[in-house]
């Protein structure tokens, strides 16, 4: 991942990682994305908030090369790449935790977390032992509460299931982590971890984007915030300089205060 | 600290105590011996030695089919047509050997190939077309099985008697008084049990049948996958094809009729979860050796020979549902209150949470 070698730790001029121009994308007559721009910054969570059809999916879809744009550019560390595959877009340092956080449920924690990227040995067989241990490192890592990475993932709770998603982000090396409603289906206690795991990942020096329906949670955890409304960007703003009531205005359109 | 990592790590990978396929497994194997017991105390001839061969035999050539099976149905398919496939694989070793002078191991040789042409096309029209796989191959159960007919006119066909190869004896030699079918299925089955268990294919096999759409967001090709599974399984009909033409020397179109039953049968007694992602090769043998045994066992008992095919369905049914009970699904285990599974789970689940090395969810511990 030569090409994401950007400079770490300038938090004075922080480089942008990924950056969205003007992409579109649409679905028969429906206009999924209109021409939306953005960025992502190491070291910062940007939260993509909307209402249900503003957007926010088809462009993590997008951006985890699920789907692909009908035109616009994506820059990685200022090159343009495509990312046509979910495999390409994970060989290329971005990691997505789904919201349906895409864990097998019948297989132990280990093979989940090395889920479609498993070690060979000798050229053909999965090499367990590496997998094991580099799962137990980014559990102990992430100081997620789990006591063996042998257990199925079927038996575990929720959050724990959310922290398996998330390590497996982390354990691939993403330098771009796009997190897909990761509280939504948690249990409040539950939730805090899982922010606490975002929080680790931020002070890691990743860049993160956020998509969450939870204003709270989003002015606690987002360094800025981006705001879709039927498929356009309608803000981009610091979180330090808005306000609840303004994002949710934003979100609603009731007033286009600080509409572009 | 590099000591503590260490036990860290040691922890972290440490065995989780009762597992529910490890059970099951040890389970039916147990049932399978209490058969074998069974039936060498209470069935005259059962325990002789021409007998056990017998049903070596017959197992031997459900289990090669049944490798096959199981990938398919841990990768969330299936294949009703494999009797047919059987069926046409055998009248097409026939016509080849007998009517066009191909020498038998050559003959061999394209009969699987054509076996895994066959499962290649019952790949294509599931994944590309997206039709059920149990609509496809209950078409092709009756396509292949007419084209059978057809090409062999319906009538038996038979190799020239003065014909000699080597092939005859790899199909149905003995070694050490062990039938060839014998040896086949243990090479089959220990070259399938390993592919599952321990390649990268083996892994996505499971995640592709355990939820595809995660599989797919991993960037597993699942359709590839599932289409290779098919083609395992068309191979392994035109073996048994080749093998059996190879033993009998004669080959008849209602080869392999009820096949589709023994197969499927022994998958699902073996414990292969019905909807994908869970199972073994294990299982679906010791499947096939219950369904053998129980196919000649009862017929030695001097019970009617045409109550097997009851037995078997019974069984079939049972297994199946208790699969779907050990599961906690369906209505009689939300009637029951509590499966099996639950309890199994509940008490791994207890496991797996106390005892977390940071002593968070420690709250988990009292809900039981």
């Amino acid at each position: 991942m030569s090409d994401l070698a950007v400079e770490v730790g300038g938090s004075s001029s922080p480089s942008p990682v990924l950056e969205v121009e003007e992409v579109s994308k649409t679905y028969g007559h429906v206009v999924a994305l209109d021409s939306v721009s953005m960025s992502l910054t190491e070291g910062e969570v940007t939260a993509l908030v909307g209402d249900n059809g503003a957007g926010k999916s088809t462009l993590v879809s997008i951006l985890s090369g699920v789907n692909q744009p009908d035109s616009g550019v994506i820059r990685l560390a200022g090159a343009p790449v495509r990312l046509d595959s979910a495999r390409r877009a994970q060989s290329l340092g971005i990691a997505t935790v789904f919201q349906n956080l895409a864990l097998v449920n019948r297989r132990d924690v280990a093979a989940n977390l090395h889920l479609g990227r498993e070690p060979k040995r000798y050229g053909v067989i999965v090499d367990r032992r590496r997998m094991l241990h580099e799962a137990a490192e980014v559990i102990a890592r992430l100081e997620v509460g789990l006591p063996t990475v042998r257990a199925m993932v079927g038996d575990l709770s929720g959050g724990q299931r959310q922290a398996v998603a998330v390590a497996r982000a982390v354990l691939h090396g993403g330098r771009v982590v796009l997190f897909d409603e990761p509280t939504a289906a948690l249990g409040i206690r539950e939730g805090r971890r899982v922010l606490d795991l975002i929080r680790a990942l931020r002070a890691q020096g990743q860049a993160i984007l956020l998509v969450s329906h939870n204003i709270v949670s989003v002015f606690e955890l987002a360094d800025r915030i981006v705001v879709l409304r039927h498929g356009r960007l309608v803000a981009t703003v610091r979180t330090s300089e808005t306000t609840q009531d303004e994002i949710v205005s934003l979100i609603v359109g009731v007033q286009a205060a600080r509409a572009s | 600290m590099a000591a503590s990592e260490a036990t860290v790590d040691r922890a972290l990978t440490r065995r989780v105590p009762t597992q529910n396929a490890i059970a099951r497994q040890l389970g039916i194997t147990g049932v399978a011996l209490g058969l074998f017991a069974f039936f060498s105390i209470f069935a005259v001839h059962f325990f002789a030695a021409g007998n056990i061969l017998d049903v070596g035999r017959l197992v031997a050539f459900t289990t090669i089919v049944g490798v096959g099976m199981t990938f398919l149905f841990i990768a969330g398919e299936f294949d009703i047509s494999v009797g047919s496939q059987y069926a046409l694989a055998t009248i097409f070793m026939g016509l080849l050997v007998a009517e066009h002078g191909v020498g038998p191991w050559t003959a061999a040789v394209l009969v699987v190939s054509a076996g895994t042409v066959i499962g290649l096309c019952n790949g294509l029209l599931t994944t590309f077309l997206g039709i059920p796989s149990f609509i496809v191959t209950l078409g092709m159960f009756s396509l292949l099985k007419g084209a059978a007919l057809v090409l062999s006119g319906a009538f038996p066909i038979t190799f020239p008697v003065e014909l000699e190869s080597s092939f005859f004896s790899v199909a149905s030699g003995t070694v050490l008084g062990i039938p060839a079918q014998v040896i086949w299925m243990v090479v089959i089955l220990v070259l399938g049990g390993f592919v599952l268990r321990y390649t990268r294919f083996g892994y996505h096999v499971y995640a592709t049948g355990g939820n595809v759409q995660a599989a797919l967001a991993n960037g597993i090709p699942t359709t590839r996958i599932k289409i290779y599974c098919f083609m395992m399984t068309g191979a392994a009909c035109g073996l048994i094809g080749a093998l059996q033409a190879g033993w009998l020397k004669t080959v008849s179109p209602t080869t392999g009729s009820g096949f589709e039953l023994q197969v499927i049968g022994a998958v699902i007694i073996g414990g292969v979860a019905l909807f994908g992602g869970e199972g073994s090769v294990y299982g679906t043998f010791i499947g096939a050796v219950i369904l053998g045994m129980l196919v000649n066992g009862i017929v030695l008992l001097g019970v009617d020979g045409n109550y097997t095919q009851i037995f078997i369905g019974l069984i079939i049914i049972i297994a199946a549902a208790l699969d779907v009970l050990i599961r906690g699904e369906g209505r009689l285990a939300s009637l029951l209150g509590v499966s099996a599974d639950r309890v199994l789970t509940r008490r791994r689940a207890r496991h797996v949470r106390v005892g977390s090395p940071h002593g968070v969810d420690k709250e988990v511990q009292q809900d039981h």
